[in-house]
């Protein structure tokens, strides 16, 4: 799939002012991972996964506009709400992405998770997403649940795997076709 | 993270706030949207907040919310936007009902182009304009903007306007 124009990394003295930007978003390093500020280069990546059949369980595979609108929501709710996406890198390499989040249709706030193929069975994805988890609940976010796609089994391991349950009555409220898994922000979690 | 504050004889252009949210989901629902590509719903408008809003953390540059000084009151946006149906980087405003006519709009638009100008090194910037449009014909035509005939639009009825080339400052 082509880029777009808009999607071509700043050059020049903006660079410097996209940086110092970003550079105010909170960076979590785990071991081996990093959890950092996104960049306009990390979108092929975001891209891959969503306007690929791995997006089938957010709503795609999406057109690549519409995976840029996804990405400036996500990124956007650093500066509206104070959480937002991470991009999850080892050394170089772009694993996908964790977000503590906030959308149209969301009722609360939402940690997510996107990883590409290659990270799967890694364990990765569930440390990125505690790392998350660990941040709402160092900054008091008042609940933190996961939407997930009731066909997604591996979300839902995950899910699992991070002691979060099923939430029966805010899935009755929501009225879609979709899992509600509540994470426990409590300290010890 | 913020968008840099700017500031102009009466105005004060800073960082997208979520409180400004309301006034620009009002202004996307109304029918004056309709030269902006709306009328949207509130979760369209909300894209398009944040659009513009990332784009700071994105690209380095963004939209402001336009305050007056005098007492706060956010009467609109100006923005230095690239969306992805925008063949490239755009001077764009919105103002909201009961601010227009001020001279505001040029003012704040004046002061972004300057940023666009002297902070960022752009060489060029255009505003896109539906033909329908007269108020913001107008006010394109008091920033010395020209159309540019043969410069690609998002929409092929859209105008184009294309900005002066900045001097060297002094």
């Amino acid at each position: 799939m082509r880029s777009h124009p808009h999607e071509t990394p700043p050059t020049g003295p903006v660079k410097a002012l996209a940086g110092r930007v970003a550079a105010q978003i909170p960076t979590l390093a785990i071991e081996d991972l990093i959890l950092r500020a996104p960049r306009a280069e990390d979108f092929h990546a975001y891209a891959e996964i969503v306007c690929s059949d791995r997006g089938r369980f957010v709503g795609g595979p999406l057109s690549r506009e519409e995976a840029w609108t996804d990405f400036a929501l996500m990124t956007a709710t650093w500066v509206l709400r104070g959480h937002g996406v991470w991009t999850v890198a080892r050394g170089g390499e772009i694993l996908g992405f964790v977000l503590v989040g906030f959308e149209p249709g969301d009722q609360e706030p939402e940690l997510g998770f996107l990883f590409r193929a290659t990270a799967e069975g890694t364990g990765t994805a569930c440390r990125a997403a505690r790392a998350a988890r660990d941040f709402a609940t160092a900054y008091e976010l008042p609940s933190l649940v996961s939407y997930i796609d009731p066909s997604n089994a591996r979300a839902q391991t995950l899910a699992r795997r991070l002691n979060a349950t099923r939430d029966t009555a805010a899935e009755m409220a929501l009225g879609e076709n979709g899992q509600v898994w509540r994470h426990s922000l409590s300290e010890n979690a | 993270m913020t968008a840099p504050t700017l500031t102009t004889d009466r105005l004060t252009l800073q960082a997208h706030r979520i409180e400004d949210f309301p006034a620009y989901a009002r202004l996307w629902a109304s029918d004056e949207s309709r030269f902006m590509g709306g009328p949207l719903d509130r979760d369209a408008a909300w894209g398009m907040f944040c659009i513009d809003v990332a784009g700071w953390a994105l690209h380095g540059f963004g939209a402001w919310a336009v305050k007056r000084s005098a007492d706060g009151e956010t009467i609109g946006q100006v923005g230095l936007n690239a969306p992805p149906s925008f063949p490239e980087r755009e001077l764009g405003w919105l103002l909201y009902p009961g601010y227009r006519g001020c001279g505001y709009g040029c003012e704040a638009a004046r002061a972004a182009r300057g940023f666009a100008w002297h902070t960022l090194g752009w060489t060029t910037v255009v505003s896109y304009v539906d033909p329908q449009n007269t108020a913001s014909i107008r006010l394109a035509k008091r920033l010395g903007a020209v159309l540019d005939a043969n410069a690609a639009r998002p929409q092929p009825s859209d105008l184009v306007f294309r900005h002066p080339i900045p001097e060297t400052p002094r």
